[in-house]
């Protein structure tokens, strides 16, 4: 067997053994996941099919604004694909220990980079492709874009996901390279520039000009407002991907498979020059053992923010999310498509001349799209609290301090992250034009699911937690106990949808909705809480 | 007669599939070091682990000075301290910055803190260190920090699960004098070892741990009388003990 076999084989065996013990319930499990993926596609795919329906009506029009969603779309995956990738990179090249064995095995650095690659290709691809399918699939159905239309899709995704991965591995190796650990400021840098390019990236999806387009009056004009659009602009590489799926093979389709491959071959040789420099200036740190105090460390004792026991294990887990690379760069990441989302909020008002009847459903998508970026947030933060303190357990359990202490400390934790869904459900209502009343059921109602979605996450995290990857936040909530908190999350969230919908189109009043899902909301917890107390004193660990 | 710092009465653990510990009895009193030993998979992890709270027995009860562990938790653990085999500290903290929450979450007034960590880290020559991130510390210093994390709020019994792995010789010399001065103040030490030598240096009784079972139990002596051994080792009377002739 080559190195290369043996290597790709540890993936194989890493899924073989996961199946290996407590089969029934990991393909409950397995086919859980799959089951709330397809929900989430078919959702997708339901909302692309009405959007290119529609727009096949509008002839000419529609079909040129059906283009240039396919190539927003490209656009805005190609960067979330970059983002995810240089996130998998991260742990898969830099964090995982398995790469410090083996490092010190006589296999070529270029070789395990590669590999390691690769694995992180197929680990997050499925991202590209789950998100971009159904929406090809709408196209296809909608539009007649010729027989070759389905190889030409599987061009465009392969070509995507090359690309994509390959640019953020470099990123990847060239951001270590240039910091090593990243420092708090980096951090900070790293936070503010995802904010500033999403900001930027929503300038360039939806400039002035684009708003304009409503207003022409004939297809030429129409056609060149459209045409001085950044986003089609000829030298943009999306825009060839979006070619090749609207229009068909052409000059455009060879630019991209050029553009790839020479990004791949760009990548492999920064792995080749610059991965094993990298990856030892990253394991360097402080290493501290000596007497001599080390340059640039400063004496500061234990933030005293909050009082009491409580307080003071809060303040544990706000430093433990502030002072992790891994943690921060996904909290700017989902800032990022927050602010993407609510600038996108902003053109709704629009519909109110185009398709009046269509706001209602457009409001509570909005806040069930808030909340579900809010769910992904506890999931990764939230959900794995307790599992995460397996290692620390000896310190934690053995204080003088009630497990329900520390229960509520990280209830308090879970709570303080729903902060932000107030100001933005303020911002989104008056982005959107809510009336005063619809606008204060908006904001009670996304301040409810928020928060009720975050303790959704602790107290399954609680009753039964995924002890077995506590040190691999990324797979915690792959267990039974993960799933149902998806599942619960997102039964919620839907409900909380509908309630507003009901407000929105007059059926109900505010008050109503706000009372009947914070009763809901008070006896799931209820019955959660109850549960979870009780597992707290049951871990053998 | 005076309450004893820790005493299992009949303990049992049952795990599935395992019997992990069976109908222990045991007694530590106070100004005692106890040394448990016993081979890998005795039982000597699990019963710290009841001792500590930090999982419950099948069956029976297990006090510290006189405070029921599972009952009465937060009394039990107040004068309590527990160094374990694997000093895992939040990464992303301070050797100092663990040291303060420590001692706050033991209720240890805030100016009291930073004297005793002063004091404290003076005798392991850690100042130099402490500020650093607990990521970057080697395995000897994250050892200390944990010991001196447990000297905070001056616990009248210390459970130590491992007490020198990972320390220089210098540093065990230091921590095997800081314990002897515990026990000679009335603190009470419970430990678990693979290290016959330091069992044999510090402790006062000796327990042999086998198959869950307590199999002998008493000061080094009294050991040597049971087995009819004057001059053996610790080693020697362990290994016959747990069925290895020596």
């Amino acid at each position: 067997m080559s190195q290369a076999q043996a290597l790709l084989r540890l993936d194989f065996l890493r899924i073989r053994n996961w199946f290996g013990s407590f089969v029934a319930t990991k393909i409950i499990v397995f086919l859980g996941f799959a089951l709330v993926l397809g929900l989430i596609v078919a959702a997708e795919f339901f909302m692309a099919r009405t959007f290119f329906m529609f727009t096949s009506t509008q002839e000419e029009f529609g079909r040129a604004v059906a283009r240039y969603s396919i190539n927003a779309a490209l656009l805005l995956l190609f960067l979330v694909s970059i983002g995810s990738s240089i996130a998998v990179s991260m742990g898969s090249l830099y964090r995982s220990e398995l790469m410090q064995f083996l490092l010190t095995t006589p296999i070529p650095a270029v070789k395990l980079f590669t590999i390691r690659l690769v694995n992180a290709m197929f680990s997050s691809m499925w991202l590209v492709i789950l998100l971009l399918t159904p929406l090809l699939v709408a196209f296809g159905m909608s539009f007649s874009p010729g027989g070759d239309f389905i190889l030409r899709s599987l061009v465009v995704l392969l070509l995507l996901i090359v690309s994509s991965h390959s640019l953020g591995g470099a990123i990847t190796v060239l951001l270590v390279k240039k910091t090593g650990r990243l420092s708090r400021v980096s951090l900070m840098v790293v936070f503010a520039m995802v904010i500033a390019g999403s900001l930027l990236l929503v300038r360039f999806l939806f400039p002035p000009s684009f708003f304009r387009l409503y207003f022409a009056v004939d297809w030429p004009t129409f056609q060149r407002q459209l045409g001085q659009l950044p986003l089609l602009a000829s030298s943009l590489p999306t825009n060839w991907l979006a070619l090749t799926i609207t229009d068909g093979w052409s000059m455009a389709t060879l630019a991209a498979a050029l553009g790839s491959a020479i990004v791949l071959g760009t990548t492999l040789y920064i792995g080749k020059r610059l991965f094993l420099e990298s990856w030892k200036k990253a394991q360097e740190g402080r290493f501290l053992a000596g007497k001599q105090n080390p340059h640039g460390i400063v004496s500061s004792g234990y933030p005293s923010v909050f009082k009491g026991a409580a307080g003071v294990l809060l303040t544990n887990e706000l430093l433990a999310v502030m002072r992790s690379p891994a943690e921060a760069t996904y909290a700017a990441f989902l800032t990022g498509l927050t602010i993407v989302l609510l600038f996108m909020m902003r053109s709704v008002p629009a519909l109110q001349n185009a398709a009046p009847a269509l706001l209602p459903a457009v409001y509570s998508l909005s806040l069930a799209g808030v909340s579900y970026l809010f769910m992904t947030l506890a999931v990764r933060l939230v959900y794995p609290l307790i599992a995460k303190e397996k290692r620390s357990v000896w310190f934690i359990f053995s204080l003088p301090v009630k497990r329900e202490t520390l229960l509520l400390s990280k209830a308090a934790f879970a709570l303080v992250l729903t902060l932000p869904s107030i100001p933005l459900a303020l911002i989104a209502g008056l982005f959107m034009q809510l009336t005063s009343g619809v606008l204060a059921a908006y904001i009670c109602l996304l301040v409810i699911s928020t928060a009720t979605v975050s303790l959704i996450q602790l107290l399954l995290g609680t009753i039964a937690p995924n002890f077995s990857e506590s040190r691999n936040l990324d797979a915690v909530s792959t267990s039974g106990s993960g799933l149902a908190a998806i599942a619960l999350s997102l039964a919620y969230i839907s409900l909380s949808g509908f309630a507003f919908f009901k407000v929105a189109i007059g059926e109900t009043t505010a008050l109503v909705s706000v009372v009947t899902m914070t009763m809901l909301s008070l006896v799931w917890l209820g019955l959660l809480s109850m549960l979870s107390r009780r597992a707290l004193h049951r871990y053998n660990l | 007669m005076d309450t004893p710092a820790i005493a299992l009465n009949a303990v049992n653990k049952k795990f599935p599939n395992v019997h992990a510990v069976k109908d222990l009895t045991l007694s530590v009193d106070k100004g005692e070091i106890y040394a448990l030993i016993g081979p890998n998979g005795a039982g000597k992890t699990t019963t710290v682990k009841m001792i500590t709270g930090l999982i419950s027995p099948s069956s029976g009860t297990v006090e510290v000075l006189g405070k029921n562990v599972e009952k009465d938790p937060v009394h039990a653990k107040k004068h309590l301290g527990y160094i374990p085999d694997d000093p895992f500290v939040y990464d992303y903290l301070t050797g100092r910055e663990f040291l303060e929450l420590t001692g706050t979450l033991y209720e240890v007034p805030r100016g009291e803190i930073k004297s005793r960590i002063k004091k404290l880290l003076a005798l392991y020559n850690m100042e130099s260190v402490i500020d650093g991130l607990f990521a970057d510390y080697s395995r000897g210093n994250k050892q200390k920090t944990v010991i001196i994390a447990n000297l905070l709020h001056e616990p009248q019994v210390l459970v130590i699960d491992e007490p020198i792995i990972g320390l220089d010789v210098q540093s065990q010399k230091i921590t095997q004098k800081l314990f002897r001065q515990f026990a000679k103040d009335g603190g009470s030490i419970f430990l678990c070892t693979h290290t016959l030598a330091v069992a044999q240096e510090l402790a006062h009784r000796i327990a042999i741990l086998n198959d869950g079972q307590l199999v002998e139990e008493g000061t080094l002596t009294e050991l040597r009388e049971k087995a009819h051994e004057k001059l053996a080792s610790l080693e020697e009377l362990y290994l016959l003990s747990t069925g290895e002739k020596p």
